[in-house]
């Protein structure tokens, strides 16, 4: 039995994972190939307090899988800190050169939570998490990358239900799937995710996967 | 430990390997080591995340993998929190080393703490 609630579940996601999603414009990336990324911590557009620190914690593993080298999240939040930048909103507004300046970084990623959410009905209870993300060059202040993915758990059937419900009374619902979820459907995709980076294999190899012209190419 | 979070474990594990091939690095506890001290930014927190990093850097380096980037970085913080300073330095020293974009920050934080381990004149 929970071996089967577990299985609808994962195909739940999985099926999730397929939207198709329009092809972004590499070519300013590729004029300003980044090998260094900092993340600033996250802007939460979602009333879940908790949501900015747990997306924070998932979101180094594939930023750096993808070969590129990203500053320990931690303690750039507290040297933020530090300088007196305790607010996001103030954060995000910064000019991107400033993240050239204190960190050394070539580029910058801004994630703002948009959604993150359980939601328990009578006949389907589902958990969402969504952000969007945007990579600006610390040089030029171009945005180099930018996209919004959503991950989704949807379950429907009594047995979930009382799962689901049980959750409610028993313990918290963990969001970190979702949110490795949300990152890997955006890094981790060729023709729209990140492109290798300088410890990854394919760095420079893989370009014309994320070029536009060669998938007209191919048509 | 309740059912609900036994299948969001399973969930989260079946999303990590079953599209993933062979990871550039081990993680190990990294993730949990930054939950730890965003849950319980006590003493107490820190110091969990500290053996927990420890052990990954241990890990990763029993099994010949990689340490990710930010690791030594981040447990060298650690150490300077527990005002270690000689060993906070030789972590930023070994992020440094390990990932040349990172010496930038490293050089910084290493000028401004290595006053501090100089013998009084």
């Amino acid at each position: 039995m929970r071996a089967r609630l577990t299985t609808l579940i994962a195909a739940a996601v999985v099926a999730a994972g397929c939207a198709a999603v329009p092809k972004p414009d590499y070519t300013r990336f590729f004029q300003n190939h980044p090998r260094s990324i900092l993340v600033v911590p996250p802007m939460n557009n979602t009333t879940a307090v908790e949501a900015p620190d747990v997306f924070a914690t998932t979101i180094t593993a594939p930023v750096a899988e993808r070969g590129y080298y990203i500053f320990p999240v931690y303690l750039v939040t507290d040297l933020l800190r530090d300088l007196g930048l305790t607010n996001e909103g103030l954060i995000h507004q910064l000019p991107a050169n400033r993240f050239r300046e204190l960190f050394g970084a070539d580029a910058v990623l801004f994630v703002t939570i948009k959604d993150w959410t359980t939601k328990y009905v009578l006949l389907a209870s589902s958990v969402s998490v969504t952000a969007s993300y945007k990579l600006v060059d610390t040089k030029t202040g171009q945005v180099l990358w930018e996209g919004e993915r959503k991950a989704v758990v949807q379950s429907r059937g009594s047995n979930i239900i009382e799962v689901l419900v049980s959750a409610l009374m028993t313990t918290t619902v963990d969001y970190r799937p979702l949110a490795r979820e949300a990152n890997k459907k955006m890094m981790d995709n060729p023709g729209t995710g990140l492109p290798a980076g300088p410890y990854h294999a394919e760095f420079q190899k893989d370009y014309d996967r994320y070029s536009r012209e060669r998938e007209g190419a191919l048509k | 430990m309740g059912l609900p979070r036994f299948v969001l474990g399973v969930l989260g594990f079946l999303s990590l390997t079953g599209c993933a091939g062979p990871t550039l690095y081990y993680w190990g506890q990294y993730e949990d080591s930054l939950l730890v001290r965003y849950r319980d930014v006590s003493a107490e927190g820190r110091q969990r995340a500290f053996a927990m990093l420890e052990r990954t850097i241990a890990e990763a380096e029993q099994d010949g993998r990689k340490v990710p980037p930010g690791v030594c970085a981040d447990l060298g913080y650690l150490l300077y929190q527990q005002n270690r300073i000689p060993d906070a330095i030789s972590y930023f020293r070994r992020e440094a080393n390990a990932y040349p974009e990172s010496r930038y920050l490293m050089d910084s934080i290493i000028s401004r703490l290595e006053p501090r381990v100089r013998p009084p004149q």
